[in-house]
């Protein structure tokens, strides 16, 4: 109850004698007056003595209660008592929760979003070191209740918070302004719901008298356009009587431009092979945007040759800038983009565009794996190896030229000794008329395209239907998409109809066959191949599609995926046995074939902010230590953390994670990170990943206040703009000191009209001393 | 200041020199003048008839009666005679209390002497006497001019000590005067309210007309006192520490029941009661008093 901020003011309780000594001295100090009418006086002595005597003790408590009120309020007393508490010293909590996504670095004027939100925690402390009465304030950022909330094993649920529960008293300030330094807007896509929860259960603990809650945010469409995900959670804080307040720190979204892809196109992905890379750009604005320059950037950095590898140095390209025009409203515009790296390694796209209100989703990073050749597993089962000969011939056609593939013709015999790890290393396998394959020879390859290996299988006289339809169709779940009958013959042509219709395809393995006005495509000859069974019809729904037939309907070629890999059989042989398709420039959609099959080794989901970054390695080939080498705010600004790989899920694999889980702050900045692996033999390698921005928090629309509100109901919220004059979260109750100075005057009052009473005061006109 | 300088104030004998000073009652004297006698005599006022008896001056019976009916009857006259003022002071310890220029002492001598010149003035004789709780001292009745000196030098040679007790005193001036005349008490009356009405009561049945001025101090009928005071009796030794305010309204509840009191009673006995406040200017207090008491006079 007796909690004082100066604890050494509390000697002036003494004061409250002072009264008692004047009353004593006043005793002394009677005027005397020499009076006739003594009997009346004595009379109404007599009849009012007890009440007069009353009336100077109570007047002499009073001012003894005067002095200890104000001796209280010098001293600060903060009051815990209940029923003084009822008197305005209630201890109120203010949990404000802050949205530090990517959004809020929307530039408007000088400031940020995030910076105007910092500016009203600050008001928020400012009007409570006002109101005197004991306040407390819990800060929570939106980032951090998301990521806490990725794994709640990990992160209790109280050190989430940036500032929790921490009083505001006269240092206050400085201690939050330290806190304020060390964070700022994260990159991250994170909506208000894990806050909220994580804020439901601190409120549900808490002790304070009142509390109240402050979400700050820019209430962009895309977090809180779907507020029924926010309303069971708003609606249970309210019922712990918890007013609510939405605190928008901005009033209309920016137009706003952004990368939102950066990603290579199919093809072979090795040194000296030019590759086009697909970059797309869209206007989240409500006008179009016009005369808009994409500059990219092809940089190379020598990890061989790097000694410190916490300095961004490479060798920088600048590619030719890509103009254009005009972006409509709402429109996304793809542009390809040729690169060229003449050696291998894991070298980077950068995409830019000029600054606007978000600067960091104006840029974009890709890391691209160039090899010096990717490979290709070639069996042939045609005994003259005629297949084989073809697809060398267009895969390696010799001289200066170079697809960036590498066949490697083997026997069919060379499945029945490849180990997995051995197969993996292959981008694709390309069956051509084997005649039959060993039940261990397809589980190899179900499980290769499963992995995202690439399969193509071309028929031919050799092969065995039958086992084929056994082992590999396996009633529709086997690496051939489709059950085989028989050979036929393709009807003579009676018109101008060509044999291979993929008119109105847009397939990429066909898709440059149609170019031009005449399309070679319509050269091609197919005298014969396989049918299919006549029951057999292509199944969308288990990923089988036909997607070239022949002039009599009848499939030329079928896709099959499986997993992350890609199959595709042809109806007809590779070699020029059945078709004269590899005797026409027809046969370049070979190199088409193997872009687009081994498209599932390369095939990878953007890693955005914040997600998890997972080396694994071979524990008998590397060691467990690895460096990962993280971006900073700054462009060539990057850090080291150190990881110990551990044991995963299989017994040779040891695995360390950056990210994710483990704090997604770890890879809360967009850019390139490394893993730096060592072996236990020979030099470190790198291992390079590009984390962008989620384009998500580029669409600054911004929420109808009123149908948020509205869609909110019966959750009341109260909602202001930061630019609006605030403060109606004050609570009701009067500070103490305030309070004990509404007190003291009202003492005050009653101790002159006690006084005045009692006839210590002259009266009006001037009464007789004597 | 001789003591005539002293309570004889110009203005006030100025203002009230016009005046009458008028016995409201029938008082005793033997010359001819304004005020009423209770003896029959010769006067131009008829009375009324009574039957004759053995020894009555014939030259009263009317003839005229006898005449016509054959029984004598004595013409009665109303017979005006000369006033015997006696003026009766206070000098009581209490008188001495005052919070204006005049204390209620000198506020009553004032007053005293003031009606002392104004009887003289019209012939009428003037006694006095001041008392405390008895007669202290005595001037005889007179109608010389020269003898308003001496009613004065009376006021001024007494000493203000001892408690009055009316009843006594004026007791003794019943004896003191016994012709009847008017009987004007100058006194802030701080004494039993019963021994003082008996005391005027009697001297209202030995026919005297009776005045009362009674001197209070606008303390005394105010009580404005601030701040911690000691009073102390004037008249006992009796004294009380206090916050006068707190008191002030027991104590003016105790006064007012207390002039009540002592209003009433003198109304009863159709005695002249006035209320005089020493802040209050003398001869405006005269003058009214003696204004309202001739419009009496001469309605009756």
């Amino acid at each position: 109850m007796w909690q004082f901020t100066f604890y050494a003011l509390t000697w002036g309780f003494l004061l409250t004698l002072l009264p008692l000594l004047i009353h004593l001295i006043n005793l002394l100090r009677h005027r005397r007056v020499k009076w006739a009418a003594m009997d009346f006086l004595l009379q109404s002595y007599k009849k009012h003595r007890r009440w007069v005597w009353l009336k100077q003790l109570l007047l002499l408590l009073l001012r003894m209660l005067i002095v200890a009120l104000i001796v209280a309020m010098l001293a600060q007393w903060t009051p815990k008592n209940r029923i003084l508490e009822a008197l305005g010293g209630a201890t109120t909590h203010h949990y404000v929760l802050i949205d530090d996504s990517l959004s809020m670095s929307e530039l408007t004027g000088d400031a940020t979003c995030f910076d105007i939100a910092l500016a009203e925690v600050r008001r928020v402390v400012r009007q409570s070191q006002a109101d005197g009465s004991p306040h407390r304030l819990t800060l929570i950022r939106f980032s951090a209740a998301a990521g806490a909330a990725r794994s709640p094993e990990q992160t209790p649920s109280s050190s989430v918070a940036d500032v929790l529960a921490e009083p505001i008293d006269a240092k206050f300030d400085e201690r939050l302004e330290k806190k304020m330094q060390t964070i700022g807007v994260s990159e991250l896509a994170c909506g208000p719901l894990e806050a909220l929860e994580l804020s439901q259960q601190l409120i549900a603990d808490d002790d304070a008298d009142t509390t109240r809650l402050y979400i700050i945010s820019d209430f962009r469409q895309v977090s809180w356009g779907n507020p029924t995900v926010v309303r069971d959670t708003l609606n249970e804080i309210q019922s712990s009587k918890v007013p609510m307040e939405f605190v928008s720190c901005v009033r209309q979204g920016q137009p706003n431009l952004a990368i939102t892809s950066l990603q290579p196109e199919p093809g072979p992905q090795a040194a000296g092979v030019p590759l086009f890379v697909h970059v797309e750009v869209t206007n989240y604005g409500n006008v179009a945007a016009t005369n808009v320059q994409l500059k990219l950037t092809a940089q190379t950095v020598d990890d061989q040759t790097n000694t410190d590898p916490t300095v961004w140095m490479p060798d920088i390209e600048e590619l030719p800038v890509e103009y254009i025009d005009e972006i409509a409203e709402g429109e996304t515009i793809s542009r390809r983009v040729q690169v060229y790296f003449p050696t291998t390694g894991r070298h980077v796209v950068h995409a830019s565009l000029a600054d606007d209100p978000i600067r960091l989703d104006n840029s974009r990073w890709e890391v691209i794996d160039f090899r010096s050749s990717e490979r290709c597993l070639v069996i042939d089962g045609d005994p003259e190896q005629r297949n084989a000969f073809f697809m060398q011939t267009i895969l390696q056609p010799g001289g200066r030229a170079s697809t960036g593939v590498s066949p490697d013709v083997q026997p069919v015999s060379f499945l029945r000794n490849l180990s997995m790890e051995q197969l993996a290393t292959y981008d694709a396998v390309y069956l051509m008329d084997v005649r039959e394959l060993e039940e261990s020879g397809v589980e190899k390859l179900m499980l290769y395209c499963d992995n995202g290996g690439g399969l193509a299988i071309f028929a031919g006289p050799q092969m065995d239907l039958e086992r084929y339809n056994e082992r590999l169709y396996l009633d529709g779940k086997g690496i051939l998409p489709m059950p085989l009958r028989r050979q036929e013959l393709l009807p003579p042509r009676l018109d101008d109809t060509p044999d291979i219709n993929i008119e109105g395809s847009d397939h990429p393995v066909f898709r440059n066959l149609l170019r031009g006005r005449n399309p070679i495509i319509r050269m091609a000859h197919v005298d014969r191949y396989l049918q299919p069974r006549q029951d057999w019809n292509a199944d969308a729904a288990s990923g089988v599609e036909v997607i070239a037939s022949y002039r009599n309907g009848d499939p030329f070629a079928v896709e099959k995926t499986i997993g992350n890999g890609r199959i595709v059989f042809f109806t007809t042989t590779f070699a020029p046995l059945w078709n004269d398709l590899a005797r026409s420039p027809n046969i370049l959609y070979a190199l088409n074939l193997h872009a687009h099959v081994s498209t599932g080794r390369r095939k990878r989901a953007d890693r955005h902010v914040g997600d998890a970054i997972e080396v694994q390695l071979d524990s008998a080939v590397y060691q467990a230590g690895i460096a990962f080498i993280t971006p900073g705010e700054e462009d060539k600004q990057r850090f080291q953390l150190d990881r110990e790989a551990r044991k995963s899920d299989q017994a040779s694999l040891i695995s360390a994670v950056l990210g994710g889980k483990n704090g997604q702050s770890e890879t809360g900045n967009s850019g390139v990170y490394d893993a730096i692996v060592k072996p236990i033999e020979g030099p470190p390698e790198t291992r390079r990943y590009a984390v962008n921005i989620d384009p998500i928090e580029s669409d600054l629309t911004t929420v109808n206040s009123r149908e948020l509100l509205s869609s909110l109901s019966p959750v009341r919220v109260q909602w202001r703009y930061a630019d609006e004059a605030g403060g109606e979260w004050l609570r009701g109750d009067l500070p103490p000191n305030l309070a004990l100075m509404a007190l003291l005057i009202l003492l005050l009052i009653g101790e002159q009209a006690l006084a005045f009473s009692a006839s210590y005061h002259p009266t009006q006109g001037g009464g007789r001393t004597v | 200041m001789p003591d005539s300088k002293k309570y004889l104030h110009p203005e006030s004998i100025k203002r009230i020199s016009r005046m009458e000073l008028r016995a409201r009652h029938i008082v005793e004297g033997f010359l001819s003048g304004m005020h009423r006698s209770p003896y029959f005599g010769q006067s131009i006022e008829f009375r009324q008839h009574r039957e004759y008896v053995a020894g009555d001056d014939l030259r009263h019976v009317d003839w005229q009666v006898w005449a016509r009916q054959d029984r004598l009857y004595i013409k009665q006259y109303e017979e005006d005679t000369n006033l015997r003022c006696t003026l009766l002071v206070d000098i009581s310890a209490s008188m001495s209390y005052g919070s204006g220029p005049l204390n209620k002492y000198e506020y009553g001598c004032t007053a005293a002497a003031s009606l002392a010149y104004l009887a003289l003035k019209q012939q009428d004789a003037v006694g006095a006497a001041s008392f405390d709780e008895r007669i202290r001292g005595r001037v005889p009745v007179r109608s010389k001019r020269n003898h308003l000196n001496s009613i004065i030098e009376s006021f001024g040679s007494q000493s203000l000590t001892d408690k009055t007790d009316m009843h006594v005193v004026l007791s003794q001036a019943a004896e003191t005067f016994a012709r009847r005349g008017m009987m004007v008490v100058v006194s802030d009356l701080l004494t039993d309210v019963e021994r003082l009405l008996q005391g005027l009561r009697l001297l209202r049945q030995l026919g005297h007309d009776v005045l009362v001025f009674h001197i209070m101090d606008d303390d005394e009928l105010d009580f404005p006192f601030d701040g911690p005071t000691r009073f102390e009796g004037l008249e006992s030794a009796d004294s009380l520490n206090c916050n006068p305010r707190s008191l002030r309204e027991g104590y003016l509840e105790a006064l007012g029941q207390y002039l009540e009191r002592v209003s009433r009673g003198c109304a009863k006995s159709m005695i002249d009661y006035a209320l005089i406040r020493t802040s209050e200017p003398l001869d405006a207090v005269l003058a009214k008093y003696l204004s309202n008491r001739l419009g009496m006079h001469h309605k009756n």
